[in-house]
């Protein structure tokens, strides 16, 4: 089979898909990740909180279902490690022994489940032990002086009496791993994720204009407002509200556009908040107000012609680079024209 | 940069090799030599020929049996290309040469979402709970009845 060359391709290389992306991640790019991962989650946690460091007892990133500052916290532990491998039972002995110190300390009630996260993915015997909580427990304590003893404490621990009642009545069960391709596929819904890993935008919908409701909303006014005021500067009339326009065809049908392209142009606002990063919709209007600037600051006859100039500019600004260009229709341009008008960054009058 | 040469879409060393790696990724840590490796590989796919209450992974057709005899070679090949890709390994023993899962068997099929590879898994995990334990002669043993039965009932089928 042959293909045509793309200038993706030219541009980009062979695309490699997301879960290989991660295996070359350094780690920064990891940590970030996971903290991307971590917002998400936090709609199932009460809150989420990130220890890291020394001092974690074992744990880096937690879950609380319930409040933590009652006693007997209902917590999930997530265990992030980054090697260049798939973990092994030894990389992490210590790990298990952390847990079931410091639950046996009381310094933290026990986990509702602990999970290691790693870029490679746990490793075949690691996910064996991890599938047998009676072979985990016999395998912690094989290795606990060699890997455990010395390790999870300033002090040293020492497997027995009290402690080793502890381990032996312990549910080992709670021990699980999350595989990589499971966090990217929650991961999907941070606005990060494009940029991260590439893809494409999803589907822009189409704008049902009858769910705009026939009354202007208080979120609507400070627009309304201006334009009302240049209809006015044209007229030499007062207008107050929106219904003193009935009579006048040529600003009523003006307006009815106007007010279309600002909900257009607010649920583009929508569309990136669900899947670009924060600033990527502020740059699209500074953009088009980087288009208007000058003709909106020129002297007009009357306002109602600076708004028309300024609309018929925004349509023509050639949009190179942001993200937001394939999806973006004409009537956005306008539209953004009277969200900068909305959210006070240029007048009218 | 293309490949033109065609490969075949059954019987091919990535088809075989994926087979071989589920089995011994269920079976890890033990290790199976390659007659071993066949006898099992032909359980996981033909379960109901030795068991009427599983359902087969792979059509029932004719003549089957045979493939326990052609399969070595392709499954040969299978096993050499995931050993050069570090998911399986080859280690030699008292037993001969034998093949063992690595570490990185078990990461690499839980990233495979295919519903084939998903059945491939609880068929191997099957076959591996039944039969890991039966040294080669047991499973000839059992094995050899059981397809010969198989072998008549289709020729039978014809003389109808």
């Amino acid at each position: 089979m042959t293909y045509y060359k793309t200038s993706h391709q030219v541009n980009y290389g062979k695309r490699i898909i997301p879960l290989k992306m991660i295996e070359h991640m350094s780690f920064d790019d990891w940590e970030e990740f996971i903290e991307e991962w971590i917002e998400i989650k936090k709609s199932e946690y009460n809150e989420a909180e990130r220890f890291g460091g020394a001092g974690d007892k074992g744990r880096d990133v937690v879950g609380y279902v319930s409040d933590k500052h009652k006693a007997n916290y209902i917590w999930d532990c997530y265990q992030c490690k980054h090697y260049d491998s798939a973990l092994t039972p030894t990389q992490v002995y210590k790990e298990f022994g952390k847990i079931l110190y410091h639950t046996f300390q009381k310094e933290y009630p026990k986990p509702r489940k602990f999970y290691f996260v790693s870029p490679k993915g746990c490793g075949t015997s690691l996910s064996k032990l991890l599938q047998n909580p009676t072979e985990l427990k016999e395998a912690i304590k094989k290795n606990w002086v060699r890997y455990c003893e010395n390790d999870i404490s300033s002090k040293q621990v020492i497997l027995e009496g009290e402690l080793l009642k502890w381990v032996n009545n312990f549910d080992f069960s709670i021990f699980k791993k999350i595989h990589t391709k499971n966090i990217l596929k929650e991961h999907i819904n941070h606005p990060n994720h494009l940029i991260r890993f590439g893809g494409g935008l999803p589907e822009r919908e189409k704008l049902d204009t009858s769910t705009i409701p026939s009354s202007i909303q208080n979120s609507e006014t400070i627009y309304v407002n201006q334009l009302l005021s240049a209809y006015a500067s044209e007229s030499n009339e007062n207008y107050k509200k929106v219904e003193e326009l009935d009579t006048k065809k040529l600003y009523k049908n003006h307006f009815n556009r106007a007010r279309i392209s600002f909900h257009h142009a607010e649920q583009l606002r929508n569309f990136s908040r669900d899947s670009l990063p924060i600033d990527t919709f502020e740059d699209f209007q500074k953009e088009i107000l980087g288009g208007i600037i000058d003709i909106v600051e020129d002297e007009h006859s009357n306002s109602f012609i600076k708004v028309k100039e300024a609309e018929k500019e925004a349509r023509k600004i050639v949009i190179s680079s942001n993200p937001l260009k394939d999806v973006s229709i004409i009537n956005d341009r306008s539209g953004v024209c009277h969200q900068l008008v909305n959210d006070k960054k240029i007048k009218w009058i | 940069m293309e490949n033109s040469k065609n490969i075949n879409p059954f019987n091919n060393s990535v088809e075989s090799g994926l087979r071989m790696l589920t089995i011994l990724n269920e079976a890890f840590p033990k290790s199976f030599d390659l007659q071993n490796l066949v006898y099992l590989d032909y359980l996981t796919i033909h379960s109901a020929d030795i068991d009427k209450s599983a359902k087969s992974l792979h059509p029932a057709v004719p003549y089957r049996s045979g493939e326990i005899m052609v399969r070595g070679s392709i499954i040969e090949k299978g096993l050499s290309l995931f050993v050069a890709k570090n998911l399986i390994e080859k280690q030699y023993n008292i037993n001969g040469i034998e093949y063992k899962a690595t570490e990185n068997a078990m990461p690499f099929l839980e990233s495979l979402e295919e519903t084939y590879s998903i059945e491939l898994q609880n068929r191997a995990k099957w076959a591996i709970d039944k039969f890991s334990k039966h040294t080669k002669q047991e499973l000839k043993n059992i094995m050899t009845p059981k397809l010969s039965e198989i072998d008549n009932e289709f020729n039978i089928e014809i003389l109808q």
